[in-house]
């Protein structure tokens, strides 16, 4: 195979140099990648002469990421490629990196010999791109489904080598489905806490210290509460009136009012009201202003509105708050103040509505891309609406060990989202394995000579990431070790520790199908698109991206 | 002789509690004792305390002393109606209160604080509660079953009751549950209800399924003896594997199901009898 030669700038590079260059800048990453994959494959040292420190990183998205430059052109182009291929599938399934590396080095491999050979290049890619579509049909195949924290727990276990934290997050993802919405902190102590904030939970500011029902704890509490959402302040005193005699007339003892301020004669007899003697009192009150601004704020009060039943009193609604009747405001079970935040437990009778705007806004988010500035407010508004946000707490001993179980964590629930979505198969590279004979099969029956050997390269790439993780593991013979894998059927993996074919769902070596699958298409993306580029421009200056 | 709904022993006492209050039983007879609520629903002892659920003070607790404290009960006024102590209450501490209306309630300390642990619910009358035993040592991952009957199904927890998730295939109202000795070792879980028979769980509490010729009413649930028994309207079924139930003659109906170590204590309409091993 040709090696790379430097290029001077700017010029233009062709064919046959076009993919050796970029064969050599992928050669270099996988390379160094390769060490790095399965439970023995060791970290790669990283050191930062800005601050004299030796780092040692075990994932390939965090080893890229600390390269923004080969130092040569030519090796940049299929750097930097590879870079950007690895960080995406950071960014959207939190796994995979080295594998996608490692099959897409070997199909650019195998498809550079074929295209010098004499086949042509666009029906090879096209070949390879139909193994592809096969490959990913079958891994949906092998996918079994996995439900309970046990099974989650066990391919946590498999991104992290940290029983303590993947039984937590198992237990976390289980509890808080696929779509989620989990908070990882740091934590002083030196081990893990997990904590359930139950209902939804917005940000917020108490209106008066008076709401307080108890004060030490500077904490409010009401039961069965109407609720009035406003999206304009609470100022007068027949805002006030209006809102209390609504809620008399709903047949309900307390209230939440809602709104983005409170001041004035309306906030005063709220309070005078609040602080009247209980058995006198037919009202408690609790006011509070949520602390999301702009278009957050209004999608929140949407949000509350449809979660109480009530209409947003003010410039968004029919009704101003002087004027509100009873059918105007909604109702919850309990409304909770503690910790600058309030917390809404929703009325059970509410939930179809709920589940239906979940069902759209978990669509949306489906569709949104990873890094879309909205994502994180969508999100937000889905775990209020589906009841609840969970906390990791993550601690230990040392800053840095905490700084990666935090990592890891991150990564690992990423992983665990796809889980449950798609399922799992069988670990370490044997799912893509187990793809191959369909490819190979279809490949027979596939009468274009050019696209039949494209199925085939994929085919025979299917297999580099499981042969790298049995010659990381210093296996003398992985070609026996393959065909041991492939007369076992879909369910076999390699346990790397025990040295033998194991059943992946009886040992808990699994991958989740859709972080496979991910593997799949994006080697399979990087590779043909080497496979088919015909030029490469090299400007005198240029533009580099530090992101990420 | 009055109704019992609820029993509860530490040591050689053991306690009865109906609607008409709080007894003392000893040898065949209930003597009556100081309540504190003028609806109790619910009594368990825990450590040296007892406490006893009711209408209008949530819980409230009694130490040897035997005097009567309103827990905290975390803004949550809707009655208590019922109680499960963690198997490993010694150590932990952990007691959990189902609530009509206000939903699940956890404390730490034996009773005195209680604190909402909603997540994941959806229904908030909850009726009845189970825990698993204790795991055995060296099975990973750690995991504190215990189960929620509610009126909207079960409801199970892998954590002690700090977040919960609705086991699917039962939608009725829950009314007993009970968890077999070996749950760890793959034992199942039976959820009787109100008029949509018995239940069975062989997946840890995932799921459940309709035991077929089982009574429709299940009043009442317990794992004794190697087996199960179940009370419905009419009188105390046995099975020995869940799924074949056969009627124990001569013995009424009760309202509650108690394993002692000297055998089965029941609370019925008649106050409380023993249930002979057969």
């Amino acid at each position: 195979m040709t090696r790379s030669h430097p290029v001077t700038r700017p010029s233009v590079a062709f064919q046959p140099e076009t993919r050796n260059h970029f064969y050599a800048g992928i050669i270099a990453v996988a390379d160094m990648l390769a060490t790095t994959l399965g439970p023995t494959g060791g970290p790669v040292l990283s050191y930062d002469t800005t601050r004299k420190k030796v780092e040692a990183i075990d994932d390939a998205a965090t080893v890229l990421r600390r390269m923004i430059s080969l130092g040569r052109p030519d090796l940049d182009i299929g750097a930097m490629l590879v870079r950007g291929m690895v960080w995406q599938l950071e960014q959207r399934i939190g796994d995979g990196g080295t594998a996608a590396v490692l099959l897409m080095r070997a199909l650019v491999e195998e498809g550079m010999r074929q295209i010098t050979a004499g086949t042509n290049a666009m029906r090879l890619v096209e070949g390879i791109r139909q193994g592809a579509e096969l490959a990913h049909a079958t891994l949906r195949e092998q996918a079994r489904k996995v439900t309970g924290e046990r099974g989650l727990a066990t391919v946590a276990r498999t991104v992290m080598q940290d029983d303590d934290l993947a039984a937590v997050l198992g237990e976390l993802s289980y509890l808080l489905g696929a779509d989620g919405h989990l908070q990882v902190e740091s934590y002083v102590a030196p081990y893990l806490e997990r904590q359930y904030i139950g209902g939804a939970h917005y940000g917020a500011k108490i209106a008066s210290m008076y709401f307080y029902s108890e004060p030490e704890r500077q904490r409010a509490v009401i039961s069965s509460p109407a609720v009035a959402v406003l999206d304009k302040g609470v100022t007068e005193a027949e805002q006030a009136v209006a809102l209390l005699e609504a809620t008399v007339k709903a047949g309900r003892k307390t209230l939440l009012v809602i709104a983005p301020d409170f001041s004035g004669p309306g906030l005063n007899l709220l309070v005078a009201n609040h602080a009247q003697p209980e058995e006198k009192r037919k009202v408690a009150v609790l006011a509070v202003t949520l602390s999301a601004v702009g278009d957050e704020r209004r999608l929140a009060l949407q949000d509350l509105a449809l979660m109480t039943g009530g209409v947003i009193l003010g410039d968004i609604g029919q009704h101003q708050a002087r004027s509100a009747e009873a059918e105007d405001l909604g109702r919850a079970t309990r409304a909770e103040f503690a910790d600058k935040g309030l917390v809404l437990t929703m009325d059970s009778s509410r939930r179809a509505q709920v589940q239906e705007q979940i069902a759209e806004l978990s669509n949306r988010l489906a569709g949104m891309a990873h890094d879309d500035e909205d994502r994180p407010v969508l999100t937000r508004r889905l775990a209020a609406l589906s009841g609840g946000i969970g906390v990791l707490k993550i601690g230990a001993h040392h800053p840095p060990a905490r700084e990666l179980r935090r990592a890891q964590a991150e990564r690992a629930w990423k992983v665990l989202s796809a889980v449950q979505r798609g399922g799992v198969v069988a670990g370490g590279g044997a799912a893509l394995l187990h793809c191959q004979p369909a490819v190979l099969d279809a490949a027979s029956r596939t009468a274009d000579p050019d696209i039949a050997l494209g199925m085939r390269v994929l085919a025979a790439a299917l297999a580099a990431p499981q042969r790298q993780i049995l010659e990381n593991a210093t296996v003398s013979a992985p070609a026996v070790y393959i065909e041991r894998l492939l007369d076992g059927g879909a369910g076999a993996a390699y346990d790397v520790f025990a040295g033998r074919v194991v059943d992946a769902y009886d040992h808990g070596l699994l991958d989740a199908a859709d972080v496979v699958a991910a593997i799949l298409r994006s080697a399979v993306s990087g590779a043909t698109m080497t496979l088919s580029t015909d030029a490469i421009v090299y400007h005198r200056k240029p533009q580099q991206s530090l992101t990420p | 002789m009055p109704i019992v709904l609820s029993l509860t022993q530490r040591d050689d006492a053991l306690w009865a509690l109906g609607p008409e209050g709080l007894y003392e039983y000893s040898d065949g007879e209930l003597a009556p004792l100081p309540q504190p609520d003028a609806q109790p629903a619910c009594c368990l002892s825990v450590g040296d305390r007892l406490l006893v659920g009711g209408a209008t003070h949530g819980v409230a607790y009694a130490g040897s002393d035997g005097a009567w404290q309103a827990s905290w009960m975390d803004g949550v006024q809707a009655s208590v109606v019922c109680m499960a102590a963690d198997p490993d209450q010694a150590h932990s501490g952990v007691v959990l209160a189902g609530s009509s209306g206000g939903g699940i309630l956890r404390t730490t300390n034996r009773g005195r604080h209680w604190s909402v642990c909603n997540f994941g619910l959806f229904n908030f009358d909850v009726l009845c509660m189970a825990w698993a035993p204790i795991q055995p040592a060296g099975q990973w991952p750690p995991l504190q079953a215990v189960f929620a009957g509610t009126e909207g199904g079960v409801y199970r927890s892998p954590n002690g009751g700090r977040g919960w998730k609705q086991s699917a295939g039962l939608n009725a109202p829950v009314i007993s549950l009970a968890v077999a000795p070996d749950f760890h070792g793959g034992g199942a879980v039976l959820a009787g209800t109100e008029g949509a028979g018995l239940w069975r769980s062989e997946d840890g509490g995932f799921t459940f399924a309709a035991v077929p010729g089982a009574p429709e009413v299940v009043n009442a649930l317990a794992a004794w003896d190697g087996g199960w028994l179940l009370s419905d309207a009419e009188g105390i079924w046995r099975s020995d594997d869940g799924a074949i139930w056969s009627r124990l003659d001569g013995i009424g109906p009760a309202f509650t199901l108690f394993p002692t170590p000297d055998g089965l204590l029941a609370g019925g309409m008649d106050g409380v009898f023993w249930v002979d091993k057969r």
